[in-house]
C-alpha cells in the first residue's frame, strides 16, 4: 500500500483517474501522513481558487436565485406536493417488471420506491445532467462518472412494434456493449459507466441483441 | 469573501433545510471564487456564467447531502466549478489535440483570461508564488488543476516518467504552501 503515499498531491490537484482516486480515498481514511499532506495541499488549492476571484455580473445572482426558487432539493417531494406519482409510477413499473425483469440485463437496476438515484447521482460533484433532444426521443441523462452510473429518464420515446424492445448501449473504444433493455417510459439506471463513453439507444427484437441491429436513435456523449 | 468557513458551513446547513436566504448568502460569499475559477478554465464570460449557474443550482439541489466532515464549502463548490468547467472545455474542444493544449499552456504559464482577473492582493501573491515554481512544476499543476488531466496523462503529454510527474506535483504544492498558506490565513 506504500505506493499510495506519493499520490496525495495528484489527488489534491484533481489529477487521479476515478478508480485510482477511489483507491486513494480508501487509503486516505487510514493514513495520517497522507491526510496531513492532503489537508495542506487543499489549503493551497483553496488559495489558488480564491486568487482567481472575479465578481460575476449581478444578473447572475438573480438568475441563480430564480432557478433555485423553482428547484426541489434532494430528499424532498417535487413541486407537485403529492407523493402519489412516485408510488404510482413504481406500481406500474412493478407490473411491467414482474413480466420483464428476468430478461433485463444485470446492468440495469429498476428504481426502487422512495429512492432517487437521480438525486444520488447529482450529489456527486462531477455529476452532469444532459438534455436529450433528438427528433424522436427526448429526456434527461444524469451521469456521474465518479459513481460509474447514470440515469436515463425519457420523456418522449417512439412507439415500439410488437416483439420489440428498447436497448441501451455504452459505446467505448472497444465498441458498443449492451447496457440494458426497457419497454416503458420510466427512468432506468445504468451501472458500469466509464468516462468518455457514448450512451446509445436502438430498437431491438425482444430479448435484446449483443450488437446494435437497429438504427441508432440517440447518442449522448458522456463526460470524460 | 471575508465570510469565515464556519459561518459558511452554518449557512450551507441552513440552505440544506430549504432556506433560500441562507443560500443567497452562500452565493454572495463565494460567487467571485466560483465564477473566477470557471472563467480561468473556460476563458469565456458567457460560458463561465453558465458553469457558475449550474454549480449553484446543483449545490442547492444537493445541499441536504453536503457533509462538512468531508470538506469545506469553498472546496466543495470549487471542485464542482472545476469539473464542470473542464467538462465544458473538453466538449467544445474535443477535436483539439492535447498537444496543442500543452503547447498553449507552456507559452503562457500563468496567463489570465482577461484584464479583469488578479487585481486582488491574494491574486498577486498567488501569481508571485506561482512564478517561484520551475516551469515544469507550473506545468504539472496547471495541466491537472486547470485542464483536468490525470498525472498519467501529464506524463504522457509531456514525455516525462510517472514518478517525476508525481514528484513535481508534490514539490510544487509544498513550495506554494510555504509561500501562500501562512499569509493566506
Amino acid at each position: 500500500m506504500t505506493e499510495f503515499h506519493d499520490l496525495a498531491a495528484a489527488y489534491v490537484l484533481g489529477g487521479l483517474a476515478d478508480m485510482e482516486r477511489r483507491q486513494f480515498e480508501a487509503h486516505l481514511a487510514e493514513c495520517m501522513t497522507c491526510q496531513s499532506e492532503a489537508a495542506g495541499g487543499l489549503q493551497v488549492t483553496d488559495a489558488l481558487a480564491e486568487s482567481l476571484a472575479t465578481p460575476p455580473p449581478p444578473i447572475l445572482r438573480e438568475r441563480v436565485l430564480d432557478e433555485v426558487n423553482t428547484t426541489p432539493q434532494v430528499g424532498q417531494a417535487a413541486q407537485s406536493s403529492s407523493p402519489a406519482p412516485a408510488r404510482k409510477r413504481w406500481s406500474a413499473l412493478a407490473l411491467a417488471a414482474a413480466a420483464a425483469v428476468a430478461a433485463i440485463a444485470t446492468a440495469v437496476v429498476l428504481l426502487s420506491p422512495g429512492s432517487t438515484p437521480t438525486d444520488e447521482i447529482l450529489a456527486s460533484p462531477d455529476a452532469v445532467e444532459i438534455m436529450v433532444a433528438e427528433p424522436v426521443i427526448s429526456g434527461l441523462v444524469a451521469v456521474s462518472v465518479e459513481q460509474g452510473r447514470l440515469v436515463f429518464d425519457p420523456s418522449q420515446l417512439p412507439d415500439l412494434g410488437p416483439g420489440e424492445t428498447f436497448e441501451l448501449w455504452l459505446i467505448g473504444p472497444s465498441g458498443p456493449e449492451p447496457a440494458g433493455l426497457f419497454t416503458q417510459r420510466d427512468a432506468i439506471v445504468v451501472e458500469g459507466v466509464e468516462a468518455g463513453q457514448v450512451l446509445g439507444l436502438t430498437i431491438e427484437p425482444e430479448g435484446g441483441s449483443d450488437v446494435p441491429t437497429g438504427e441508432i436513435l440517440m447518442a449522448v456523449q458522456l463526460p470524460s | 469573501m471575508s465570510t469565515s468557513e464556519p459561518a459558511l458551513e452554518t449557512l450551507m446547513l441552513g440552505a440544506a433545510t430549504g432556506d433560500q436566504g441562507a443560500f443567497a448568502a452562500v452565493y454572495d460569499a463565494t460567487a467571485s471564487m466560483v465564477y473566477g475559477l470557471a472563467l480561468r478554465i473556460v476563458r469565456d464570460n458567457a460560458l463561465a456564467e453558465e458553469v457558475a449557474q449550474e454549480v449553484y443550482v446543483q449545490a442547492w439541489r444537493t445541499a441536504p447531502r453536503f457533509d462538512p466532515g468531508r470538506g469545506s464549502v469553498r472546496g466543495w463548490l470549487a471542485t464542482m466549478a472545476r469539473r464542470k468547467a473542464i467538462d465544458v472545455v473538453r466538449r467544445s474542444e474535443s477535436s483539439r489535440r492535447r498537444d496543442a493544449l500543452v503547447g498553449s499552456w507552456m507559452d503562457r504559464p500563468f496567463d489570465e483570461p482577461a484584464e479583469s482577473v488578479g487585481r486582488s492582493e491574494v491574486g498577486e501573491r498567488v501569481r508571485q508564488a506561482f512564478s517561484a515554481l520551475s516551469d515544469v512544476q507550473q506545468q504539472a499543476v496547471a495541466l491537472t488543476y486547470f485542464q483536468g488531466l490525470t498525472y498519467q496523462e501529464v506524463a504522457e503529454a509531456t514525455g516525462t516518467p510517472l514518478g517525476t510527474v508525481k514528484t513535481r506535483m508534490r514539490s510544487a504544492l509544498a513550495k506554494l504552501g510555504n509561500i501562500l498558506v501562512d499569509e493566506y490565513d
